[in-house]
C-alpha cells in the first residue's frame, strides 16, 4: 500500500497559477500602494508627532489621599492658546472645591459638568487645576484601594499611618514626608492597596538620599545604612534578615542597655496588644521613647478619658512607665520587659 | 531603494512608537523603594498575624511565599538585576495583597467604642484637611488678586473644628464642618464675581491677539490664491470679532472663525501658531529668571519672529523646521534655568 504523506492544510502551498479566483499577494506593496508613498506618509507622521504631543498634555500631576478616602488632585496642563476655553477631563464625577488658575496664579472662571470642567483660558497656554474627588478610592473590609489611569508620571502622598499592601505598578521613587509616604509612579493604570495601622519601623535600608543616585551605588548605601544602624537597630535588622516565615511568640526577658525597646520587639513580647495601643507604642518609639499624655491625645485625636485608659492599659502590660512632669503625665517606654505571666 | 525601504519603514515605525513612550523612558526606577515597600507590607502583615489567636495554614503558606519573594527581591537588588527585582516586587505585593484580603475577610471582632471613635475622627480629620487646603488656596488667590474677602469667621471655625475633633465632640465637629463648607463656597462665589469682571478684560486682550493672527491668516489666504469668497468670509468674521463687546460674544465669534478655517482647510498653520504662542509665554517667564542666558533668550525670540513671518508667507514646512530647532533650544534653556 502506498504511504500517503500527511500535511497540515495550512502548510499546503497554494498553486498560484490555479485559476482566476486566486489573487497574487506577493509584491502588493510595490504594485498597488508604492512603498515611497508609505515612506513619505510615515515621515510626515514622524515629523508631526512631537508637535502633536505638545498640546493639551499634563505637565505635572500630584495626588494627595486623605484619611477618609477622599483625594485631592493637582494638575498642571498645557493647553492650546488659540482656543478660548479648555475642557479638562476629570478623574471622576464626584468633584468638590474645583479651582482653576493660570500659570501666573490668576483665578479662572470654570464650570464643572459631571467628569469634565470647562475653563475659560483666553489665550493662556498653561493652567493649574485643583480639586477634591471621591471616586478614586474604594474600601473593602479593612483594605482601601486607590486606582487611577494617569496620563503622565505622577506623585501620590499617602495618608499618615497607612501601609501599602498591594501595588500594580512599579514605583519610580519613594520618600517620606512628615510620616507620610510620597511615591512617584509611572503613567498608565495604577492601583495601590493600603490599610491603616501603626507605621512600620525603618527597614534595614537607608532611605534614598538622592533621586538621581544610580543603581550601582545602592549596595554602598545599603551597607552604610546597616553599619550606621547601631546596636538598637541591629536587633530589628537581624529579625528582618532572617525573615522567619512563622512569627514566633517570644516571652523571654529582653534587655538592651537604657535605650527604650524598639516597637517590633515590644510587639513580639506582648503579642496581645491592641492595634490602637500598638500605634501609641510606635509613636513613642519614634518620638525618642517618651511623650506627654497630652501630646498623645493630639496625635491620635483621642478624647482625654480614652487616651488615659490606653495609657493605663500599656502600664498594666508593663510596656510603659508614667512619670509626673510639670503636673502632666510623661509616658515613657520601658527599656526592658519582664516575662509575661 | 527596494532593499532599503523595509529597513527605513522599520526604523520609522519604531521611532513613531517610541516617540509616544519617551516620557516614561526617562523615569529611573529606584530599586530601594521596591524593597522598602515590600518590607513595610511584610512587617505589617506579620504584626497583624501575631495579634491573632489562630492563623490558617493557607495564610502561613502564603506568608512564607511572600517572604521568599522578598528575599529574592533583595538578592536581585544586590545583583543589580532590575528586571528580576521588578518581577519579585510585583509577585511579593500580589501575595501580600492576597493575604490582606484573607485577613480582612475574617469575621471581625465587634467594634469597640474606641474603634468607632477612631473611624469618626479619621473621617472628620480628612474633611477638615480638605477644607483647610481649599480655604488656603482661596486665601492665596484672594491675596494675590487683592480681592477683599473676610476669612476671619472661616479661620475661627477651623480652630473650633480642630478642638472639637480632639475633644471627641464629633457631632459638633460635623456641624462646624457643614458651616465651613457653606462659608468657603461663599468665598468661592466672591472670587468668581471678581474673576467675571477680569475675564472680560482678558477676553478683550485675547480677541486683539486673535485679530493679529487673523490678519496673518488672511494674508496667507491671499498669497495662496484662495478664492475671493473665502477671503471675504474671513474679513467679515474679522470685522465681527473686532466689534464684539461681551465675553460671550467674543467666544462666539472666535468659534465661528475656527469653523470657517476648518471649512476651508486653513488650519494648517494653527498648530504651529499655537506652539509658537506657548513658546512665547515660556520665553517671557524665563526672561524674568536671574542668571538666565539673555543672548539665548533674544536669539529664541528672533526665531519666533522668523517663524511668524514664514507663516504669513505660507512657508509652512520651513516654519515647522525652524519651530523644531526653537523647541529644542527652549528645552535647553529650561533645563539650565
Amino acid at each position: 500500500m502506498m504511504k500517503q504523506k500527511l500535511e497540515p492544510i495550512h502548510r499546503q502551498e497554494p498553486t498560484l497559477e490555479d485559476g482566476m479566483l486566486f489573487v497574487r499577494t506577493e509584491g502588493i506593496l510595490q504594485t498597488m500602494v508604492r512603498a515611497p508613498i508609505i515612506l513619505a506618509g510615515l515621515i510626515i507622521v514622524a515629523v508631526m508627532m512631537p508637535l502633536q504631543y505638545s498640546f493639551s498634555s499634563t505637565r505635572a500631576l500630584d495626588v494627595t489621599v486623605y484619611p477618609d478616602g477622599s483625594t485631592h488632585v493637582m494638575s498642571v496642563i498645557e493647553v492650546d492658546p488659540l482656543e478660548p476655553d479648555f475642557t479638562v477631563k476629570l478623574y471622576g464625577n464626584t468633584i468638590d472645591n474645583f479651582v482653576a488658575q493660570s500659570e501666573d496664579g490668576d483665578f479662572l472662571l470654570s464650570s464643572v459638568n459631571e467628569n469634565t470642567a470647562t475653563v475659560e483660558t483666553f489665550g493662556i497656554s498653561t493652567i493649574l487645576v485643583n480639586y477634591d474627588i471621591h471616586d478614586l478610592v474604594s474600601k473593602e473590609g479593612r483594605i482601601w484601594t486607590f486606582s487611577i489611569e494617569a496620563p503622565s508620571n505622577f506623585g501620590i502622598l499617602m495618608p499618615k499611618n497607612s501601609v501599602i499592601v498591594g501595588m500594580s505598578g512599579i514605583p519610580i521613587s519613594l520618600e517620606t514626608i512628615d510620616e507620610q509616604s510620597k511615591i512617584t509612579l509611572p503613567s498608565g493604570q495604577n492601583q495601590i492597596d493600603y490599610i491603616f495601622s501603626s507605621p512600620v519601623t525603618n527597614p534595614p535600608v537607608t532611605p534614598p538620599q538622592s533621586q538621581s543616585s544610580s543603581f550601582d551605588s545602592t549596595l554602598v548605601i545599603i551597607g552604610a545604612g546597616i553599619a550606621a544602624a547601631g546596636i538598637g537597630g541591629a536587633v530589628a535588622i537581624q529579625k528582618t534578615k532572617k525573615r522567619a516565615p512563622k512569627v514566633e511568640k517570644t516571652t523571654a526577658t529582653t534587655s538592651v542597655s537604657d535605650k527604650p525597646l524598639d516597637a517590633e520587639t515590644i510587639f513580639q513580647l506582648r503579642p496581645n496588644l491592641r492595634e490602637d495601643d500598638k500605634e501609641i507604642v510606635t509613636f513613642l518609639f519614634e518620638n525618642g521613647g517618651q511623650a506627654l499624655e497630652s501630646e498623645l491625645r493630639k496625635k491620635f485625636l483621642q478624647p482625654r478619658t480614652t487616651m488615659w485608659r490606653a495609657v493605663k492599659r500599656l502600664e498594666r502590660y508593663g510596656v510603659i512607665d508614667i512619670e509626673k512632669k510639670d503636673l502632666q503625665n510623661l509616658v515613657k517606654l520601658k527599656s526592658k520587659l519582664e516575662e509575661e505571666q | 531603494m527596494n532593499k532599503l525601504t523595509p529597513y527605513a519603514l522599520l526604523v520609522l515605525v519604531a521611532s513613531i512608537t517610541f516617540a509616544g513612550v519617551s516620557p516614561n523612558a526617562e523615569a529611573q526606577d529606584d530599586p530601594r523603594a521596591l524593597l522598602k515597600l515590600v518590607i513595610q507590607a511584610e512587617n505589617q502583615i506579620k504584626r497583624q498575624i501575631s495579634s491573632m489567636d489562630t492563623v490558617s495554614d493557607d495564610i502561613q503558606k502564603l506568608l512564607r511565599q511572600g517572604s521568599i519573594e522578598a528575599d529574592a527581591l533583595e538578592e536581585s537588588i544586590k545583583k543589580q538585576d532590575v528586571d528580576s527585582a521588578r518581577k519579585h516586587f510585583q509577585e511579593a505585593m500580589r501575595i501580600f495583597k492576597q493575604i490582606s484580603h484573607m485577613l480582612s475577610d475574617r469575621p471581625s471582632v465587634a467594634q469597640t467604642d474606641s474603634t468607632v471613635d477612631s473611624i469618626k475622627a479619621r473621617e472628620l480629620k480628612g474633611n477638615l484637611e480638605r477644607i483647610i487646603q481649599y480655604v488656603n488656596s482661596l486665601k492665596n488667590i484672594a491675596n494675590r488678586e487683592k480681592v477683599d474677602i473676610n476669612f476671619s469667621e472661616i479661620n475661627s471655625l477651623i480652630d473650633s473644628a480642630k478642638s472639637q475633633i480632639i475633644d471627641g465632640n464629633y457631632d459638633q465637629a460635623y456641624d462646624t464642618l457643614e458651616k465651613l463648607k457653606s462659608l468657603s463656597s461663599d468665598a468661592n462665589q466672591s472670587m468668581r464675581d471678581y474673576a467675571s469682571q477680569k475675564a472680560s478684560d482678558r477676553a478683550r486682550d485675547y480677541a486683539n491677539d486673535y485679530l493679529e493672527k487673523l490678519d496673518r491668516l488672511i494674508e496667507q489666504a491671499k498669497n495662496l490664491g484662495q478664492p475671493d469668497q473665502v477671503i471675504k468670509e474671513l474679513e467679515d468674521a474679522r470685522e465681527d470679532l473686532s466689534n464684539a463687546s461681551s465675553t460671550t460674544e467674543i467666544v462666539e465669534k472666535i468659534r465661528k472663525i475656527i469653523s470657517i478655517k476648518k471649512q476651508f482647510e486653513l488650519t494648517k498653520s494653527d498648530r504651529i501658531e499655537s506652539r509658537v504662542s506657548q513658546i512665547e509665554k515660556i520665553l517671557d517667564r524665563l526672561s524674568g529668571i536671574d542668571g538666565i542666558d539673555t543672548d539665548s533668550i533674544n536669539s529664541a525670540k528672533k526665531m519666533v519672529d522668523e517663524i511668524k513671518a514664514m507663516l504669513t508667507d505660507g512657508e509652512f514646512e520651513s516654519a515647522q523646521e525652524l519651530l523644531r530647532v526653537l523647541t529644542d533650544n527652549v528645552k535647553e534653556l529650561q533645563k539650565s534655568s
